[in-house]
């Protein structure tokens, strides 16, 4: 059975043209798309992610192999349509009503989607009822809420309590992150998890689903 | 009262504080490829951007800065309200980047938008203490930020009279271009540039706390 380690070390470096050249090589010698992503990207990203909590890789570094896997990604999606190889979950991303911060949410986002997650992100300044209503259109299995000011994180709360009013609390789970957030505060709001980091998002994710 | 219109060249960026914010650990040499990004995009917004500031004299009356900055602006004969962003010029770029969909250059716009917005207001707080020779300025105070209710940003800026250097409110009080500083200087003879806000504030749960505690 044929290898395709350069399309690993290329996710894993971040370099997005020799991640499109080595998937472009590997469906050529006729590789498995669920093979690609399961064996070599999603390891790179996982490989990528265990760096950046052992201090050896930085956001910019955890982005740029994100951009890699979406470039492969992009490339093999016409293939896997069909193809009986399925997401790792969906989930609804958003940062909350009263705060436009969006960087940690995309690389969230972007890591979650890199890891096989189907990510529907709402975007920022996002009111409970918007939440809502995207929670009772997609259906995901985990709605993920962040917020980087200490004036909106209480904004979280709302959320989860307009779920609860709408009957949808028990059908999603639910976490949060955000640079004021904490384990604690998770806990306090009657959220399902809490990651502080990208990285740590896709862990609980996956704990999660 | 102040209105400046500047150019790129007009304010001075702080390139260490932008590498800095991505986590680098010596942001005096960021790696070749980001370097490189960052390079690229102040190529782009240079001869494009267009930050500008608005300064008045006012009073706190109406608003509710908390203990914290009050004190930060003890002293006070004057009360300064300045609104300063990196203009609309920077949102639009800064728009296209996103749709473009390189999610490692939106990354490095946002970080370069924020100096950009900084580097406004240092250059708004120039502006003032050069009105005021012979007083002392206060450093610059923020709401949203030291528990400073973000609802206060309307009372600001309905003292401004539609002199907002562009900049509008949405219904949640958050600016348009989302590059964008509002708040308030002390201006006064007993006026002293404290320890600025994050050094003074103790919240623990207030990202740049956090970010010095992980320093430490």
């Amino acid at each position: 059975m044929a290898e395709f380690p350069q399309l690993h070390d290329a996710i894993l470096t971040g370099n997005l043209n020799n991640a499109v050249a080595a998937t472009k090589e590997a469906i050529a010698a006729g590789a498995e798309p669920g093979d690609l992503v399961n064996n070599y990207m999603i390891k790179a990203m996982e490989d990528i992610g265990a760096k950046f909590e052992a201090g050896q890789a930085y956001v910019p570094n955890l982005l740029m192999a994100a951009r890699a896997m979406k470039g492969s990604l992009e490339l093999l999606k016409p293939m896997m349509q069909g193809s009986g190889v399925t997401s790792m979950g969906k989930i609804v991303i958003a940062t909350v009503k009263g705060d436009l911060h969006d960087i940690g949410k995309n690389l969230v986002a972007s890591m979650l989607e890199g890891c096989g997650f189907e990510v529907i992100n709402l975007g920022v300044d996002q009111s409970d009822q918007k939440i809502v209503d995207a929670v009772n259109q997609h259906h995901p299995d985990i709605l993920a809420l962040s917020a980087l000011l200490t004036t909106t994180m209480g904004n979280m709360k709302v959320v989860i309590d307009a779920l609860t009013a709408a009957g949808l609390r028990n059908s999603v789970k639910i976490m949060v992150g955000g640079a004021p957030i904490s384990e604690a505060f998770a806990k306090e709001i009657g959220a399902d998890g809490y990651s502080a980091n990208a990285n740590e998002a896709v862990a609980l994710a996956k704990s999660l689903v | 009262m102040d209105f400046r219109r500047m150019t790129m060249s007009d304010i001075s960026l702080d390139l260490y504080e932008i590498y800095r914010s991505m986590g680098y650990p010596d942001p005096d040499f960021p790696p070749e490829d980001m370097k490189s990004i960052v390079e690229g995009l102040l190529e782009r917004f240079a001869p494009i951007c267009h930050p500008q500031f608005h300064y008045i004299e006012s009073t706190v009356d109406g608003l509710s800065p908390k203990g914290i900055i009050m004190k930060g602006l003890s002293g006070a004969e004057k009360y300064i309200l300045f609104i300063a962003t990196a203009g609309l010029e920077f949102q639009e770029e800064i728009n296209k980047i996103s749709e473009e969909g390189d999610i490692v250059k939106v990354y490095a716009a946002d970080l370069i938008g924020s100096e950009i917005a900084e580097a406004t207001v240092r250059e708004c707080a120039k502006a003032i203490e050069a009105d005021y020779p012979d007083q002392g300025v206060s450093n610059s105070y923020s709401p949203g930020y030291c528990g400073w209710v973000l609802s206060d940003q309307r009372e600001i800026f309905s003292r401004f009279k539609g002199a907002t250097c562009g900049v509008t409110l949405n219904d949640s009080c958050l600016m348009y271009p989302i590059k964008s500083v509002s708040g308030i200087i002390s201006v006064g003879a007993e006026v002293q540039k404290r320890e600025y806000g994050c050094a003074i504030c103790g919240r623990k749960d207030c990202y740049k706390n956090r970010l010095k505690i992980k320093k430490k």
